[in-house]
């Protein structure tokens, strides 16, 4: 397979593959991969097996946008020679027609593909597949992309994954183009190929020959993310499980959190590696801390990795957890933190006010307070109002002028979410996420609205228009709108 | 020319006298306001940090 002339042996469109032994799964790492590589491909296909997939379809002339602009930009440069079309594969759950005829009707059987690059050493290329059914009770960033195959419209839902080459792309790169594929393909961000993402991280401070890549600077990862039209922030992660739990605000799993809430996927480096958090499970009782499981996607690993422990790490290169790279979207001024430190603060006053005057009968009575904070497109908040009890407060964020962005803040009582219920939040605050001047306690030129145990308040942007409601408290407690949680 | 009927809808709530600090429930403790003020110098001192720290970091 690793000849040029093997790789497109005849015009046949495609193969069908039924593993049904160790052997035969064995059989298909090793055609792409050569022995003592391949930990994302052996990954890929240990993702496979755990959603029970019985067939998978081989196209064996795929035409890879990004893997065709790693070939025009540096595999046509060299003298031996590189097929420019890769194979992808497709993988089902269940078996699919001989002559592919029924591939419509199994879209609910299709785990998604993973495209296998003509490069034996770093064979796997773009991938969606759908996150591992041990993280379906979890929180994670996900989208979904339209896949077309023989005549057949299939939905791949995941988040995307890319391993690097080792020559053009580093997981630097690599780390860069899942974070970009992904907000292209929830909030219709430029589409940006893994060349676009080589090209945008050039000059600035250079680390090493730049072709072939010896890797990036941190700062190169701050410039072409920016140039790709996304606005990171950066923030160093507590080197111990002691020291996060006395960062409060900015401890490990608080600073991660809040960025996977958003769906926006989070880049973390080590002193020589980096790596996306993709998302995390929360179990048993007790300290966060001890109860958090994250799962990353690493080029040099695989997609949905899990991470029982930050702080102990098997692998050097993952030590330690240093700096969080956060791709905020564009129009995100605020950071997470600086929005949950404003509507913590005045949410957690208005509840303490509001729980003196509700009825034993509400949900705020006696609820120990805790706060969640994640980012969404204010359509996408509207369209999630039914979850909101109170009909006159879902109205009037129904008809609130809203920016594209908005930071939401809710009030969440602890004893529920540690128990694992569906219904959880007692109020909200909705921040203005274009508006980068929160720093002191007493400016809320940022914040929107508030509303908790049926009192709200709102303001309006051009006339500063202030309004109030008061409606009965809610007995019972509101789902979160938290879109990674609904993903 | 016959003008088209218009409504106009309007967010529901009653004006409130004052700005939005008048109008929440409440305002934060003293306590409270200092944690705020500590919470947001440590942000502060945290980003630039990240910026030292990124300096070492060579990433492959």
């Amino acid at each position: 397979m690793s000849r040029f002339f093997d790789w497109t042996p005849d015009d046949n469109p495609a193969e069908i593959l039924r593993p049904q032994s160790a052997d035969d799964w064995r059989g298909l790492h090793e055609r792409y991969a050569q022995a003592g590589d391949g930990a994302p491909l052996t990954r890929v296909l240990e993702l496979a097996q755990e959603h029970g997939v019985v067939a998978i379809v081989i196209e064996r002339r795929y035409i890879d946008a990004d893997y065709r602009s790693e070939h025009a930009a540096f595999y046509s440069t060299t003298f031996r020679r590189y097929p420019s079309v890769c194979h992808r594969l497709h993988f089902f759950k269940s078996d699919v027609a001989d002559d592919l005829t029924n591939l419509e009707s199994l879209n609910d059987a299709y785990v998604g593909y993973s495209v296998m690059r003509p490069l034996r050493h770093a064979p796997v290329g773009k991938t969606m597949m759908a996150a591992p059914p041990e993280l379906a009770t979890g929180t994670f960033c996900s989208t979904s992309e339209t896949v077309h195959l023989f005549g057949a419209s299939l939905t791949a839902r995941g988040m995307p994954f890319i391993s690097q080459d080792a020559q053009f792309l580093r997981c630097a790169h690599a780390a860069q183009w899942m974070v970009l594929r992904h907000s292209s393909l929830r909030y219709d961000t430029p589409k940006w190929l893994t060349a676009d993402v080589q090209a945008a991280a050039l000059g600035g401070v250079v680390v090493g020959r730049q072709v072939p890549s010896e890797g990036l600077s941190f700062h190169q990862m701050l410039v072409s993310l920016d140039r790709l039209g996304l606005s990171p922030g950066r923030l160093p992660l507590p080197r111990s499980r002691a020291d996060s739990r006395a960062a409060g605000h900015l401890s490990l799993p608080g600073v991660l959190c809040r960025h996977v809430n958003s769906q926006f996927p989070v880049i973390v480096v080590s002193d020589s590696h980096a790596w996306v958090v993709v998302g995390y499970t929360v179990s048993g009782t007790g300290p966060m801390h001890d109860r958090i499981t994250f799962y990353r996607h690493d080029d040099a690993a695989g997609p949905y990795i899990k991470v029982p422990d930050p702080w102990n790490e098997p692998n050097a290169a993952h030590t330690p957890w240093a700096l969080a790279l956060t791709p905020l979207q564009r129009k995100c001024y605020v950071t997470a933190e600086r929005a949950e430190l404003l509507g913590s603060l005045w949410l957690q006053a208005s509840a303490d006010q509001m729980k003196t005057r509700v009825p034993e009968s509400a949900a705020l009575h006696g609820a120990d307070v805790t706060f969640r904070t994640y980012a969404v497109p204010s359509w996408e908040f509207k369209r999630s109002l039914a979850r909101i009890p109170v009909g006159e407060v879902a109205e009037m964020y129904r008809l609130a002028h809203l920016p594209r962005f908005i930071w939401v803040v809710e009030a969440l009582d602890r004893d529920a979410l540690e128990s694992g219920k569906p219904d959880v939040v007692l109020g909200e605050v909705l921040v203005d996420a274009t508006a980068n001047h929160v720093g002191t306690h007493d400016d809320l030129t940022s914040m929107i609205a508030l509303h908790v145990a049926g009192f709200a308040v709102s303001q309006s942007a051009d006339h500063e228009r202030v309004q109030t409601l008061t409606s009965p408290p809610p007995e019972g407690l509101y789902p979160s709108g938290c879109p990674a949680a609904t993903a | 020319m016959t003008r088209p009927t218009t409504t106009v809808v309007s967010q529901p709530g009653q004006p409130a006298a004052g700005t939005l600090k008048d109008a929440v429930p409440a305002t934060p403790s003293a306590d409270d306001r200092s944690r705020f003020d500590r919470d947001m110098a440590a942000l502060v001192t945290a980003e630039r940090e990240a910026d030292e720290l990124s300096r070492a970091i060579k990433i492959h």
